[in-house]
């Protein structure tokens, strides 16, 4: 009884915890909820609603390229290109970034020349520097080289605005890793190369995994760069797509666009991010303890 | 396997000057240690004979080979680090098999090896440890065993018990010199440890900012130091170092507030210095509650009982005199006591050059 009272008596500090945090919960999940909600409602409608009835097809529809029948709404019929596209702009940029970052951050971090801090400091001015102030140039760029309407030419150019940044984070995983390493690499008979293979790059681990991950999201998420330099609509990625949908279809949105398969492609767009970095926290976790062991 | 050279080895560092015109010769299958306090460029030397560092100027040989340009890789040089710098994503298996992997021999071969130096190391149950996962002691016997495993014919200690406890570092200390031997490699063992030297070297080269100050067995220097900071540096406790004037009329030795009469066979060798530093190992004094014939009168400073011996500390006005004396002797701390120098035994360094005379 005095326990309740005292409760009473003493605001809790966990309720008020508590409170914010549902707030800000009900704010992040209910657009996520929502979404899941449409992408497998048999009967998909453009607001928050019980479903009648639960179903794969939305799902199936994105997947295969089939139209649902029956429907009075128009089906985007590059739904599934649109996956590959993305996948292959993310696929893309993950690889020149994380070589190019390697060799130039490895370079940064161990070799001494003249010139390196400025070299430095401008590569991270570049991090800074908004894509989009430099799109008139990257685009005539992308036009003489042939790279309108490539999905390469998208990865490039994604990769390039990511890539500063990168390099410095990889830069801090070398520097820490103990030059001793890689001297006792060299004792052992390796050349320079081979120890960065041999002992390097696995000891950090985590470094490219935070790199590939980022560019990775960074290729996955773009929007801005597809949409100037893609122009055909099977060459959309993901995000394109998706706008398109809306965009092709004026007016009384509710009516015409086709819902069900679009949440559907929405939550698969959203599945990579969150795959990814659950797959990573874990590796990150285990690989810091394990750090934290040796000394 | 192989007698190396160095030839006026110097190296700056910036403008830090980390060896000064180092010349030193280590013999075939001899341990050389290099003994010096921290920062006279022990490491530096090791790491220019390994190749991780070019000398400003300077040359080294093994045998008759020039090495200078010759890259690590190719030195067939083993070097164990003060930090050990085992491969963290690698198991002790594969730790230790490395240098072999790299020089691609075949499967079998490595086993065998690996599991003959684990043997002999007393690390055969642990060869499917993460280093993280091994105790110090057993993480510098992994990192021997890289070290040994391809036969090197140059093996670089840096320090390797530094990080060891106590009773540990002595037990692998004649551990180390016994591997040395069986495995006939030239090695050089650095340590700041003057004990450990001693212990485990068949020569030693004592560094100080970056100059070569005495090489010899660890007999020679214990005996017959060449100046005064190897006088200093090796033996314990460290010899008595003590401010004096020789006077070659009355041919004594003049401490200020007492005087030593200089054996004759000593005098020549004397003349022409006035300034000198005489030496003299706690363990060469005798001291006595009794006047003794050519003993002098000191009180007692303070007094540190070891066990079996006990360390004295005398004083008069301006000298402080460490003797050694068996447990025994007891006297009380400003008491009287009555002390006498063999005289045969004593160094006589000069002041200025501290270089020794006699
Ligand atoms: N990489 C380096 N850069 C600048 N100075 C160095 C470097 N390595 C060593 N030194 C300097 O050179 C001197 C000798 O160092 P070192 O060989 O490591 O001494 P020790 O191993 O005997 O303690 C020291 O004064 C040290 O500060
Ligand atoms: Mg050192």
């Amino acid at each position: 009884m005095s326990g309740i009272l005292k409760k009473i008596g003493e605001p809790s500090y966990t309720l008020l915890e508590y409170v914010v945090l549902i707030t800000l919960m009900t704010y992040v999940l209910t657009p996520l909820l929502w979404l899941l909600e449409t992408s497998v409602n048999t009967d998909p409608v453009p607001y928050l609603s019980i479903p009648k009835g639960i179903t794969i097809d939305h799902f199936i529809a994105v997947l295969t390229n089939r139209p649902i029948t029956g429907g009075y709404a128009a089906h985007p019929v590059y739904m599934t290109r649109w996956i590959v596209n993305s996948l292959i702009i993310s696929g893309t940029t993950v690889i020149i970034v994380v070589i190019l970052a390697v060799l130039a951050s490895y370079s940064l971090s161990r070799l001494r020349f003249r010139g390196k801090n400025l070299l430095m400091t401008l590569i991270l001015l570049s991090g800074f520097m908004p894509r989009m102030a430099m799109i008139l140039p990257l685009f005539q760029l992308c036009r003489t080289l042939g790279l309108v309407d490539n999905l390469i030419g998208v990865a490039i150019v994604v990769a390039s605005g990511t890539l500063p940044t990168q390099i410095w984070i990889l830069k801090g995983f070398f520097d820490q890793l103990p030059r001793d390493l890689e001297e006792q690499a060299w004792i052992c008979g390796c050349d320079r190369v081979s120890a960065v293979f041999r002992i390097i790059l696995p000891n950090v681990g985590p470094g490219l995994a935070v790199v590939a991950f980022m560019s990775f999201l960074s290729g996955w998420g773009a929007f801005t760069i597809p949409l100037i330099l893609i122009r055909r609509e099977y060459l959309f990625p993901i995000s394109l797509g998706i706008a398109s949908v809306f965009i092709h279809n004026p007016g009384e949105i509710g009516l015409v666009v086709d819902y069900g398969p679009t949440c559907a492609l929405a939550v698969l767009y959203a599945i990579p991010s969150i795959a990814l970095y659950i797959l990573l926290r874990e590796r990150l976790m285990e690989i810091r303890l394990a750090r934290l062991e040796v000394r | 396997m192989v007698e190396i050279t160095l030839e006026n080895l110097t190296k700056y560092f910036g403008s830090v000057k980390a060896l000064d015109n180092l010349n030193l010769k280590i013999h075939d299958k001899e341990l050389m240690v290099l003994l010096g306090p921290s920062g006279c460029g022990k490491t530096t030397t090791l790491r220019i004979i390994a190749g991780l560092e070019k000398a400003t100027s300077g040359h080294l040989y093994f045998g008759n080979k020039l090495m200078d340009k010759v890259p690590v890789r190719e030195r067939n040089v083993s070097m164990v680090f003060q930090s050990y710098a085992l491969f963290p994503h690698m198991k002790v298996f594969d730790n230790i098999a490395f240098p072999l992997v790299i020089a691609k021999y075949p499967k079998d071969e490595i086993k065998k090896r690996v599991k003959e130096i684990a043997e002999i190391l007393r690390i055969d149950d642990l060869l499917d440890r993460k280093p993280h996962q091994l105790s110090g002691g057993q993480q510098q016997r992994v990192a021997l065993g890289r070290a040994l495993i391809r036969k090197p014919t140059v093996l670089l200690l840096d320090e390797p018990l530094a990080n060891l406890d106590a009773k540990l570092r002595v037990e692998m200390r004649s551990e180390i010199k016994r591997l040395q031997r069986s495995f006939e490699s030239t090695a050089i063992y650095v340590t700041h440890d003057q004990v450990e030297a001693m212990s485990i070297a068949d020569r030693i080269a004592v560094l100080k900012d970056g100059q070569l100050q005495q090489v010899g067995t660890p007999d020679e220097l214990y005996h017959h130091p060449d100046n005064i900071f190897v006088a200093g540096f090796i033996g314990t406790p460290s010899m008595n170092l003590l401010d004096c004037s020789f006077d070659e009329e009355k041919g004594v030795l003049d401490f200020g507030s007492f005087t030593l009469d200089v054996p004759e066979n000593i005098k020549p060798l004397l003349k022409g210095y006035s300034e000198v530093i005489v030496g003299i190992r706690a363990r060469d004094l005798q001291v006595s509650k009794e006047k003794m014939p050519d003993s002098i009168p000191l009180e007692v400073y303070t007094i540190e009982p070891l066990g079996e011996e006990t360390i004295i500390i005398l004083s008069s006005e301006n000298v402080r005199i460490r003797v050694v004396t068996h447990v025994e002797f007891k006297a009380d701390i400003g008491e009287k006591v009555w002390v006498s120098f063999d005289l045969d035994r004593m160094h006589i360094f000069d002041k200025k050059t501290e270089k020794a005379i006699v």
